[in-house]
């Protein structure tokens, strides 16, 4: 939201807007991907968090603001320029199933990328290598299909092919959420290494609030198209400011035999989104009038961001 | 006190496609108990579920055991009987409710089929009857829904009717494939009330079909852990989730996000899940476990029962003498 730490940050979005058919799908997001950290997009289907995601590597243009790469406007990138940063930031998609060419092998899966940047055959081979064992796959795989291994191995694979180009920035699009419990752990792990022997800054989209909170060090909790509250994670998760972070954080199950189910306020599911003021104002127990009037503007407490007109910590009147 | 004749009870279920599916199966639901089906791709879980509503796909075969709905082996029966038992005596909600309902149809036309076939009910009344339905699952505004269609509908609303549509008949035995997986937290959590909610009303007994231990710890009374097509664990949730017989539930549940501390590494099951035509000489998890011996290779362990609960391992073998 504010335009906190514009000179470290590697990646940053300005006052985004993008709409479809009319309708808006982000509204004024800004965001800083700080070298090195860990940014996570958090929130539930059609807030926007993928569209954010696609936006900030240049993949969705946005209709006003800007994103900016070390300083630079992506707009402005020509040439080889473009292709450097085509390089420097790669995609990792949630299904691997879908993201892998399935008449392909894996080999040409990595050799591709490699030969678009025109890194020559045998370094290519010694890249793909190297980057298969830093995956944690053997030479065997390269011969096959992504239907004959497992959907572990897949995302392994995934995974491998946006790291033979030896980016700067991955961006994670629920690169778990596909896998079994069993191997969800063994790809986090891998990534945690990866992350910090490449030093690599990460965009993770996830609507899992625990791995959120296992790998980002500051998120976006995003409601329809709008960031209704940034900050560090430990601040968001102690202390949520605003009721939809809340709402969230109350929804995730405890996992003690006999507890109840939380008890949220009821989503509204007919709702339809209001034509002005703030998106999450017709699920909100907290509501004013205002909040049905215009979109609250962002505020800072503390180090954390949010909009919202009646905030959940406010402070103690006597 | 046990019912002498529970609602559902799977006895040594075996299935077979070119291979073993499903290895000696064994579960028992009382009226109005909630049993979770726990597992992995591959376990065995969504399988199960469908054999209990006689949906097997063609060529998979019920090769031994027998699944007793009130005390009548419905592997035995045909097509007209199954027409009578679905729906009646069991139905199902799916996890992907766009496939699962027709998306040429309007909500109205596909509910009040339902009640035409089963009730041999009037076309207005059958519709009066699908939108009082479409109410009892928290749909406030039922009579426009009923004009819409599948893909005008959200997510969590599909699944809403896709839990009208099973209930329609006022089943003894609701089974509940995965019915929130694709859906986010917060409606996740709506949709877990509505289906408890039906239940405590209706008093239907409840299989539901997951993944997550998180969500089973809230509203299940037994647990089943499947693996590799057999079951590894069962017992009271509490008893599971506190107390876990089985090296395979112990590593699952260590091995879940929400029980990682930031900036150490999880604990992880090495492997993968083995496929149907890979499944190891003994023990199928054996070569995964943490505790193994070479003795699990050699034969299959016996489902051993506990005090309250069965646990497959050699070593609750040893402790059961």
């Amino acid at each position: 939201m504010r335009r906190t730490k514009v000179a470290d940050a590697i990646l940053s979005g300005h006052n985004l807007y993008v709409s479809r058919g009319g309708r808006s799908i982000l509204q004024d997001v800004s965001f800083s991907l700080v070298q090195g950290k860990t940014l996570g997009f958090v929130g539930e289907s059609g807030s926007g968090k993928t569209t954010l995601a696609l936006t900030s590597v240049g993949l969705l243009s946005s209709e006003q603001g800007e994103v900016r790469y070390k300083g630079r406007s992506l707009s402005r990138l020509k040439g080889q320029d473009l292709k450097d940063f085509r390089r420097t930031v790669q995609y990792v998609f949630q299904d691997p199933f879908a993201s892998l060419d399935p008449l392909q092998t894996v080999r040409s899966i990595l050799q591709e990328p490699l030969f678009i940047h025109r890194v020559d055959r045998k370094e290519a081979a010694g890249r793909i290598r190297q980057t298969l064992e830093e995956v944690g796959l053997g030479e065997w795989i390269l011969d096959r299909l992504p239907h004959q291994i497992s959907g572990g191995q897949r995302q392994r694979v995934a995974l491998a092919r946006a790291l033979v180009l030896d980016p700067d920035i991955l961006v994670l699009d629920e690169p778990v959420a596909a896998l079994d419990v069993s191997i969800q752990a063994q790809v986090l792990n891998l990534l945690q290494d990866l992350i910090q022997r490449r030093s690599l800054s990460l965009l993770f989209i996830a609507h899992d609030l625990h791995l959120v909170h296992l790998f980002c060090d500051r998120a976006l909790v995003m409601y329809r198209g709008l960031v209704v509250e940034e900050g560090h994670v430990t601040d968001l998760f102690a202390r949520p400011n605003h009721p939809y972070t809340r709402l969230l954080l109350q929804s995730v199950l405890s996992g003690i035999p006999g507890e109840p189910l939380p008890e949220i306020s009821p989503v509204d599911s007919e709702e339809i989104l209001p034509d002005s003021g703030c998106p999450f104002a017709p699920r909100c127990n907290r509501r004013i009038d205002i909040c049905k009037q215009r979109v609250p503007p962002a505020e800072n407490r503390d180090g954390v961001a949010f909009r919202c007109f009646r905030p959940e910590n406010e402070p103690k009147r006597s | 006190m046990i019912d002498p004749t529970p609602l559902l009870r799977i006895d040594g279920l075996t299935l077979h496609a070119s291979h073993a599916l499903l290895e000696e199966v064994d579960l028992t639901l009382q009226p109005g108990e909630v049993l979770a089906l726990v597992g992995e791709s591959g376990s065995g879980k969504s399988m199960t579920a469908h054999a209990v509503m006689g949906l097997l796909p063609p060529g998979i075969r019920v090769t031994a055991g027998s699944i007793e709905l009130k005390g009548e082996d419905v592997t035995r029966v045909d097509e007209a009987r199954w027409r009578q038992i679905r729906g009646r005596t069991v139905s199902m909600v799916f996890q992907e409710s766009m496939s699962a309902l027709n998306p040429v149809l309007s909500i109205g036309t596909q509910l009040a089929e339902i009640f035409r076939q089963r009730e041999d009910l009037g076309k207005r009344e059958a519709l009066s009857r699908s939108r009082d339905a479409l109410a009892g699952v928290r749909i406030h505004d039922a009579e426009g829904t009923l004009r819409l269609f599948p893909h005008e509908l959200s997510g969590g609303m599909r699944q809403r009717v896709m839990i009208a549509m099973a209930l329609a008949a006022h089943p003894d035995l609701l089974i509940a494939d995965e019915p929130t997986t694709a859906l986010d937290v917060t409606v996740q959590t709506e949709i877990l009330h509505l289906l408890m909610d039906a239940k405590k009303s209706l008093g239907f007994a409840l299989l539901f079909i997951t993944h997550d231990l998180s969500l089973v710890a809230h509203i299940a009374d037994r647990v089943a852990v499947l693996y590799a097509g057999m079951v590894m664990e069962e017992g009271a949730t509490e008893q599971v989730i506190h107390h876990p017989a089985h090296p395979y539930t112990r590593a699952l549940l260590r091995s879940r996000p929400s029980s990682a501390t930031r900036g150490r590494p999880l604990p992880t099951i090495p492997g993968n899940v083995p496929s149907p035509s890979e499944r190891p000489p003994g023990c199928p998890f054996g070569p995964r476990c943490e505790e193994s011996e070479p003795r699990c290779s050699e034969h299959l362990p016996l489902l051993v029962s506990l005090q309250d609960g069965a646990c497959r391992c050699i070593h609750a073998e040893n402790q059961s003498g």
